[in-house]
């Protein structure tokens, strides 16, 4: 029992912290540009994915979008499907590359990448404008240090959070 | 990272990187249209790979619009001011409207 509360205070934490992030981001750090942006929110879902398991990455990831917008007052709008179906593939990703036990910098780029995959994919059909997938080669190559700097931060985060622990 | 993951990543970027250069390479330029515009009525869409001179009445004088390896500029135009010609070629690379106020004509693309 007191196990099980520990952990819902941690899953609590972590997805405040992901709300923060995410309208911290969206609010004062631009787009560097192109539209490119760091995605530090997905720092907070690599950390729970180490840390506890892919059942409370996928709880912190959809309280991150369902309140982060709602705060943001974007709920339902198209920039919140737009970047649910990015979060949704990178979560599939994530897990994926969790059951093939793989390091977490590397599964941070291939999640950056999904992420933007997916945001490509629901654009498309969002405003039916399928040349926006000419871009999608400038965003793969972009993700790629951006996903190198998240995975590092987590990499740190984790590295703290079990020194305490 | 493990020695795995780097050669699947720089796999990845290699593949990406030749599939992006060759789709570069090998989509031909079709269905980019060139329209033209005489006080909000379209007078003139014109295919861009096709080589043309097209003559345009506006509303001070006459213009042409010339066409040639997919790229486009007015020249022979009747205005004071000759802006619309000192703009000059453009394409779709460095695409540019071309507006002539005397004549109330625009050269925009086609957007679809």
């Amino acid at each position: 029992m007191k196990n099980n509360t520990k952990k819902m205070a941690y899953v609590t934490m972590f997805s405040a912290m992901a709300i923060l992030l995410n309208i911290i981001e969206s609010t004062f750090i631009p787009p560097v540009s192109f539209g490119i942006r760091f995605g530090i929110a997905n720092i907070i879902s690599l950390v729970t994915i180490q840390f506890f398991g892919y059942k409370e990455m996928i709880v912190v990831n959809v309280l991150r979008i369902l309140i982060g917008n709602l705060l943001k007052g974007l709920i339902f709008g198209s920039t919140f499907w737009i970047s649910t179906c990015g979060v949704v593939l990178s979560s599939i990703a994530l897990i994926l590359l969790k059951k093939i036990n793989s390091s977490i910098l590397f599964s941070s780029i291939i999640s950056s990448i999904m992420h933007s995959i997916g945001q490509i994919v629901m654009v498309m059909f969002f405003y039916q404008q399928f040349a926006v997938i000419t871009y999608l080669p400038i965003l793969f190559f972009t993700s790629i240090p951006t996903g190198v700097l998240t995975g590092f931060i987590a990499q740190q985060v984790l590295h703290r959070i079990k020194l305490r622990v | 990272m493990k020695k795995k993951e780097i050669v699947i990543l720089v796999g990845m970027m290699v593949l990406v990187g030749i599939l992006y250069l060759t789709s570069r390479y090998f989509i031909q330029i079709s269905n980019i249209y060139v329209v033209v515009k005489h006080k909000d009525d379209d007078v003139l869409t014109v295919d861009i790979t096709k080589d043309g001179e097209y003559w345009i009445s506006g509303s001070y004088g006459r213009l042409m619009l010339e066409v040639k390896d997919s790229k486009w500029r007015i020249t022979n135009e009747d205005c004071p001011n000759h802006i619309c010609s000192s703009i000059g070629w453009v394409n779709t690379d460095s695409y540019f409207p071309i507006i002539c106020l005397p004549n109330e004509v625009s050269v925009t693309l086609k957007d679809d």
